[in-house]
């Protein structure tokens, strides 16, 4: 009898799940699905969060005027907390609900999925993601974003117009820190820049000896690569309890986290580095219309801009093209759009083209363009 | 050279975080005889505890640190009387023991996360601020500090227990041989509850101090166990001394391992090291007490 029982519960929860299977896939019959993989917790949630709004924004604008062909547009959002394990496991779920996806930040996580793309006939368009490697990944991801090694290069510029001989590098250990840590060697190869580099693994939070030894190096500057804002906070809280206060160069992950630059103000001081900033006479309208929506400022204009502008991408190429992921493939090849993060055309290796950092430093707690 | 006393100061950092874990973790496996992964979880759970009482209610900053370790004792509590008791009543395997304490490993784990998202927190409101001392060329902060001397008085007061208390004598006896304990009279039930509650509350102030030094995830108790099992098994298992002892030795070697290779290499160094011995010394370096 009792294990009838157990039969009869488990029967009941199998029917109920069925159902609502069911109930859902009729309800949705008129939308048309796209899944957006973000981070929306973890080191870089308010990132991902951004992106998130920002791309509701558009879809709800998008839906108001009557949609994409007749359907409404719908996101499905998935939180892929920036661990690449986490977002193939989610994709791999989502395909059931969309073929077409869209991500913000983790390079890893578009690394991950991308060798899946080709089998699974799924498009992504990837946000704030800087890897050297997800160009080329596959046929089926397109970046808009800009890669890492033109932000190394902004940091290597500097070390030689400021006559640096020796720096020093700490980078955590994801396809992006090391990338930036790589391109940076790289840069200054045979530049008599003397370099002493270190690294950390994700979610280490005693770097306490890596960063003891570059002090004890006597670095002149030193170039922090963190992947997210957490790891951002234990390299600079570790310095400040060092004593140890170089000349600082930073990548964009600390200089879009307010917050961090507010708590680490002092040390932070005159940091500069690379930033991506979107260029386009539109971006004011649509940075106006975010705060009226959500009543805050968007923590990270440029990926807000971005993610934003995606969707309209995407909307438009399945205007084009139908909801086929090939069909949105085929339209960004030639995609020409003029958006709120300005042109958008993508490049032989589906990289965004025409688009560059510049260089930003921290002044009086406030991230300013160098001119 | 002149970083010397700096990399010592890093190491018996380290070393304190791991010695708290494996005080407690000793305590329990010394008791239990199996592989509590749950461990880990009721440390950062003490840290997250100290959190809500200190950041989000407001509460004093000593006493938020008193009302989490008893959190985290009370979870050692409550994960005993509803799991580990009723499977030692089944006399259930070790295997299944185990499996058991990473089911409330991850529950826990996940339940963090539900209440807190999995964002890094910190208990202190800057590191920056909490004062530094310098001795020779090396700094630490007042925090670290605590955090090293606590070490020593735990250590010291569960010696005390376990040598001078009737609570440490039947804790000993059921050490050597549960059934001979139950056999003279001991109520083994009630002393492996309190063995839970000392060994969890233990682990509380290791996930509290983790707050207040570096900060804490939810996720993170596993590797935080990690290193105090490595810690336990280079002591000795079920050693007071040898765990704590074993603890800043492994600080000492992965730093100092860091400070001449890279810091990539940290958590291999630890783990060469814990099967070196596995090989060479499984009893450890001062064996069983």
């Amino acid at each position: 009898m009792k294990k009838n029982t157990w039969f009869i519960v488990v029967g009941i929860v199998v029917v109920l799940g069925i159902v609502g299977f069911v109930f859902n896939s009729k309800k949705s019959s008129g939308t048309t699905k796209i899944v957006a993989l973000y981070p929306l917790t973890g080191g870089l949630a308010s990132w991902g969060e951004s992106s998130q709004k920002s791309t509701q924004l558009a879809v709800d604008e998008i839906n108001a005027k009557g949609g994409v062909n007749g359907k409404r547009l719908e996101i499905v959002y998935q939180d892929h907390k920036c661990d690449p394990k986490e977002a193939l496991s989610i994709y791999q779920q989502s395909l059931a609900q969309s073929k077409i996806f869209t991500s913000s930040s983790c390079s890893g996580t578009v690394l991950a999925i991308a060798p899946s793309l080709k089998n699974d006939n799924s498009v992504l368009l990837a946000t704030v993601v800087a890897s050297t490697k997800i160009s080329s990944s596959s046929p089926l991801v397109y970046r808009n974003w800009v890669i890492e090694t033109k932000q190394a290069e902004i940091a290597g510029q500097e070390i030689k117009s400021l006559g640096l001989k020796k720096i020093g590098i700490i980078n955590e250990e994801t396809d992006f820190g090391k990338g930036l840590a790589t391109g940076l060697q790289n840069y200054l190869k045979d530049s008599g820049v003397a370099v002493v580099a270190d690294s950390f693994a994700t979610g280490a939070t005693d770097i306490r000896t890596q960063l003891t030894k570059l002090k004890a190096a006597n670095v002149e500057a030193l170039f922090i690569a963190p992947q997210t804002e957490a790891s951002s906070e234990v390299i600079l809280t570790q310095m400040e309890e060092l004593n140890f206060k170089p000349k600082l160069l930073v990548n964009d992950i600390i200089l879009g986290a307010p917050n961090l630059i507010a708590k680490h103000q002092a040390l932070l001081e005159g940091a500069r580095g690379g930033n991506f900033v979107s260029k386009s006479d539109k971006l004011q309208g649509f940075l106006d219309k975010y705060k009226a929506k959500y009543g805050a400022d968007c923590a990270h204009t440029t990926a807000c801009a971005v993610a934003y502008d995606t969707a309209y991408m995407i909307a438009d190429a399945i205007k084009a093209n139908g909801d086929s992921p090939q069909g949105v493939a085929d339209y960004m090849r030639s995609v020409n759009y003029q958006g709120v993060s300005g042109t958008t055309t993508f490049d032989q290796a589906n990289d965004r083209s025409g688009v560059g950092y510049v260089l930003s430093e921290i002044k009086g707690g406030q991230v300013q363009l160098v001119k | 050279m002149d970083m010397l006393t700096q990399i010592i100061f890093n190491s018996l950092i380290a070393g304190a975080i791991y010695a708290l874990v494996a005080l407690g973790f000793n305590l329990i496996y010394g008791a239990t005889k199996f592989f509590n992964f749950a461990h880990g979880s009721i440390a950062i759970a003490g840290g997250y505890a100290t959190f809500y009482f200190n950041k989000i209610l407001g509460v004093d900053v000593y006493l938020s640190v008193l009302l989490g370790i008893l959190c985290a004792g009370f979870l050692g509590y409550i994960s005993n009387k509803l799991v580990f008791s009723p499977l030692r009543k089944k006399k259930s395997s070790h295997m299944i023991f185990m499996v058991a304490s990473l089911g409330i490993l991850i529950v826990i784990q996940a339940v963090i996360s539900l209440i807190f998202t999995s964002e890094f927190q910190t208990l202190s409101s800057s590191l920056a601020s909490s004062k530094k001392y310098i001795f020779l060329t090396g700094i630490i902060t007042k925090t670290q500090l605590i955090l090293f001397l606590s070490v020593l008085l735990i250590m010291g007061l569960l010696v005390l227990v376990l040598k001078k208390t009737m609570l440490g004598k039947t804790i000993s006896a059921i050490s050597d041989s549960e059934e001979i304990a139950r056999n003279i009279g001991i109520n083994s039930n009630r002393v492996i509850s309190y063995v839970f509650v000392i060994g969890s509350a233990i682990a509380g102030v290791a996930g509290i101090f983790v707050g207040f030094d570096t900060g804490i995830s939810p996720t993170m108790g596993m590797s935080l166990l990690l290193k105090g099992v490595i810690a336990s098994i280079i002591g000795g298992v079920g050693n007071v001394y040898g765990g704590v002892l074993a603890a800043f030795m492994l600080g000492l070697i992965e730093n100092f391992g860091v400070w001449n290779f890279s810091g990539e290499w940290k958590d291999a160094i630890s783990f060469a090291v814990l099967i070196l011995f596995l090989l060479f010394r499984p009893q450890g370096m001062f064996g069983k007490k």
